[in-house]
């Protein structure tokens, strides 16, 4: 009995010294052996990944070398810093690889882990600093000092910049004067630039150059090249998206932020208007903002307003007005429309992107989805109204963002309080020309087919029974018989055009005073012909459209011909009257109707 | 097709530039939509743009033998000449690939040969309605005064009460209704000009009264602002695809 019972008891602690030895022997030993079968799999197959991969790496990273000295070559440093950083990085991995292979992978089969290295390996450093002095050598070569001083003489070339659809070569570049940096955008036709481009951007680079716009330009054989100060800054997309940020509104601080580069942004077109240039091309990607200035950039499609040059249609979708293209399909030219008004037009595109942190995708028409003061939508609707109903110049559209901005509480600021709501500041002459040759407004659409209201004839109507009844009061309270022609009038005119069958419907005025000898006196005669015409019944009518079209139609001798005839008949027009400066400097009116054209004489008066 | 049609189609037919113009700005981003759509991501931006382009001269071909009499709207035809404008492209990039050599088959030819076999896209007529009320509104906007124009805009499609519009502007409430009356006159003769206009068909004439724009006048505000914002948004849809 006694002998089962120890039996029993040795039975059971064999079983559980057994269980015990399972345990914590057998299981963790064949656990090892497991876990060191799988190690040499790893180990196989991590020295065979980097025995593979360290070829690749060395290739790519020569490669690599090879790019960047290209760059160097080419006088790309920007793009030779990237390529060597990209080869270092890849000489870096061979080196890990080659570590790994004889240090690393053996120990993690042993379960020792090797700690990553932070710093750089002396491998590494040397591969630096030996690029680093074969970049330095290589410029002393080919140099830097010889190719750039060669290529832009006073300045040395530090960086690039991606060129943009001109296809020029952008550089920053140091003047050796010790001034702020500078970018030059070069044209070379050895590099495939076109002359046209070279000439486009040529063409305005005097006025550009008494503006500040541009520091220098020079012109030879083979290139065209001009330096312009450098802005160190982002692009009002990029900043405009910040100012949005994650919020859905802008606050007033942002709001006043915006206004500000606005503000900026319309001074420098002011400045440009001023100067007679046009820049055609203002958009967020064309402004820079640096030191709280948008800085307008980017003259590639700058155009003297008084161009004689057919417009174009350059310029970026949703940021150009649509009036301008529709003028370029008509083959106008500059000079016949009033560029600065497209630049309004963009100014105002770029500040509903301010407000919506996206553009117009709906022209002068596109709704606010972000709040924003009633008063800023008014002048960005203003702006992108249409060529005829929206700001005469930068400068008014100026005054108006400068009351929003001198409020205290921009939000409070009404549309009404807007200087443009209760404009009179317009020149005597130039409010006489519009008050008594209304401009007609045509649809945006370009006419459409639908015939011209009637009743838009009765302002001029109700104009000129207004004058006649002003004139007869005048005559008979006047002591002396002055002559009833208006006191705007200083020429003793032929009488026959006064004489001349009046035309029996609308007659449009085309003048040339701009480029009379004398424009203001040309422009006051004007007025008052055709105030007295308008007396007589005439029914005059000026419209920007539709002068712009009939200049591009009407023949050079102002004959009528079987298409003038058709053309007045399509425009609903009954004649056109001309106003051009003879050789003599006297004025010559010209009526050219449907089956005869007729001129007359004009001499001025010098008491 | 009525006397309006017939005289935008002379136009077309004697290449007056404006009309082209007229006719991409109104329709072009409807266009550019469908094609969009049906190129299913296989086609940029800037090849729906050149398509879009490509459906408008298209459509300068085919205005010569356009048929009357089949009956077809305006908004199928275009839509019509748009998807084979897209066929044409694929056939010809499928040619380029094989470089067979094989011409593919004339864009006039296939837009004759099944115009009747095309599914009507209702979207597409959305947007083709809605932009013809928003080119009606533009064409509004060139005629009327600015300040009555804003007036309108603010009370109809930005919603506020006329004390709201008269405080902002400086102005007395009787007038800001003169205003109003004055430019919805205005717009609803647009409206029924622009619709005409671009109807082949008296289904097409027709849909605007289906659009409730022949109701009471805040009836037709409302119809008008919807169909305002409807396009809206179709047209931040394809700025955002843009993007």
């Amino acid at each position: 009995m006694v002998s089962f019972l120890f039996g029993l008891l040795l039975t059971l602690a064999i079983l559980i010294g057994g269980v015990v030895v399972c345990i914590y022997v057998v299981i963790p030993v064949i656990g090892h052996v497991f876990l060191f079968i799988g190690r040499l799999f790893r180990f196989v197959f991590q020295e065979f990944r980097d025995v593979l991969l360290i070829p690749i790496a060395l290739f790519v990273g020569v490669v690599k070398l090879l790019r960047a000295v290209l760059c160097i070559v080419l006088a790309r440093w920007d793009i030779a810093k990237i390529e060597i950083h990209a080869a270092k990085k890849r000489f870096y991995e061979v080196w890990n690889r080659l570590v790994a292979i004889f240090i690393d992978n053996p120990l993690r089969v042993i379960g020792i882990g090797t700690p990553k290295k932070k710093e750089t390996p002396d491998y590494a450093k040397q591969v630096r600093s030996e690029v680093e002095g074969v970049i330095e050598e290589l410029k002393h070569v080919f140099g830097e000092n010889k190719k750039t001083e060669n290529k832009f003489i006073g300045y040395t070339v530090v960086g690039t910049l991606p060129p943009g659809g001109s296809g020029a070569k952008i550089y920053i570049a140091k003047p050796h004067n010790g001034s702020p940096k500078a970018v030059i955008k070069c044209f070379d036709i050895s590099d495939g630039s076109a002359l046209p481009q070279i000439v486009r951007e040529s063409r305005s680079m005097e006025a550009a150059k008494k503006l500040g716009l541009i520091i220098e330009h020079h012109l030879d054989n083979k290139r065209f090249w001009y330096a312009m100060p450098f802005h160190d800054g982002d692009h009002l997309g990029s900043v405009t998206s910040s100012l949005h940020g994650t919020s859905a509104n802008l606050n007033n601080k942002n709001l006043r932020t915006i206004l500000l580069y606005q503000q900026t942004l319309l001074q420098t077109l002011r400045e440009y208007h001023l100067a007679g240039l046009w820049h055609k091309d203002v958009k967020p990607d064309n402004i820079i903002v640096h030191d709280g200035r948008a800085n307008l950039v980017d003259l590639g499609l700058v155009t003297p307003l008084a161009s004689a040059m057919t417009l174009t249609t350059h310029g970026t979708e949703y940021f150009r007005d649509p009036e301008l293209v529709r003028q370029a399909m008509r083959g106008v030219k500059v000079h016949q429309v009033d560029g600065s008004k497209f630049d309004v037009y963009s100014a105002g595109a770029v500040l509903y992107f301010m407000l919506e942190n996206t553009f117009p995708p709906h022209g002068g028409l596109s709704g606010f989805n972000k709040n924003s003061p009633e008063s800023i939508r008014w002048v960005v609707r203003r702006a992108m109204s249409d060529y005829d109903k929206r700001y005469c110049s930068v400068e008014e559209m100026l005054a108006d963002i400068e009351t929003i901005l001198h409020a205290k509480d921009v939000t409070k600021v009404r549309p009404a309080d807007l200087p443009s709501m209760n404009d009179d500041q317009s020149s005597p002459a130039e409010v006489v020309y519009k008050k008594s040759v209304r401009p007609r407004t045509t649809p945006s659409t370009g006419g459409g087919p639908f015939k011209q209201e009637k009743n838009k004839t009765k302002p001029l109507g109700l104009l000129a029974a207004f004058i006649i009844c002003a004139v007869i009061v005048y005559a008979t309270t006047s002591s002396d018989n002055t002559p009833t022609i208006p006191q705007t009038v200083n020429t003793v005119s032929s009488p026959s055009l006064f004489d001349h069958q009046r035309p029996s419907g609308r007659v449009l005025l085309l003048e040339n005073c701009a480029v009379a000898s004398d424009p203001e006196t040309c422009k006051t005669q004007v007025i008052g012909i055709v105030e007295q015409l308008i007396l007589q019944g005439w029914d005059i009518v000026s419209d920007q459209q539709l002068d712009a079209r009939t200049r591009v139609w009407l023949p050079d001798g102002m004959q009528s011909t079987h298409e003038v005839a058709a053309k007045l008949e399509h425009e609903q027009l009954a004649g056109i009257l001309v106003f051009t400066e003879s050789p003599t400097n006297t004025l010559v009116a010209t009526v050219v109707g449907p089956t005869k054209s007729t001129s007359f004489d004009f001499t001025t008066q010098n008491n | 097709m009525n006397a309006l049609t017939t005289t935008f189609v002379r136009r077309l037919r004697d290449r007056d530039e404006a009309a082209w113009f007229e006719l991409w700005q109104d329709f072009g981003p409807a266009i550019r939509f469908q094609l969009s759509k049906w190129g299913g991501g296989r086609i940029g931006f800037e090849t729906v743009q050149d398509l879009t382009q490509d459906t408008l001269a298209a459509l300068s071909r085919c205005i010569e033998r356009y048929d009357p009499d089949r009956g077809a709207r305006f908004s199928t035809w275009l839509l019509s000449i748009a998807k084979h404008t897209l066929g044409d492209e694929f056939d010809r990039r499928n040619a380029q690939k094989r470089n067979s050599g094989v011409k593919p088959l004339s864009l006039d030819e296939r837009i004759d040969s099944s115009q009747a076999a095309l599914e009507v896209d209702e979207v597409f007529e959305q947007r083709m309605f809605a932009a013809k009320i928003c080119a009606a509104i533009r064409r509004t906007e060139s005629e009327v005064d600015f300040v009555q124009f804003q007036v309108w805009r603010m009370r109809a499609l930005d919603t506020q009460t006329g004390k709201e519009v008269s405080e902002a502007l400086g102005i007395s409430e009787p007038t800001v209704s003169r205003h109003m009356v004055k430019v919805r006159d205005q717009l609803k003769q647009r409206i029924a000009e622009v619709v005409m206009q671009y109807s082949f068909t008296p289904e097409e004439e027709s849909e605007a009264q289906k659009a409730g724009l022949s109701g009471s006048e805040s009836m037709f505000d409302d119809a008008v602002s919807n169909l305002y914002h409807t396009h809206q948004i179709f047209l931040g849809e394809e700025a955002e695809g843009r993007t």
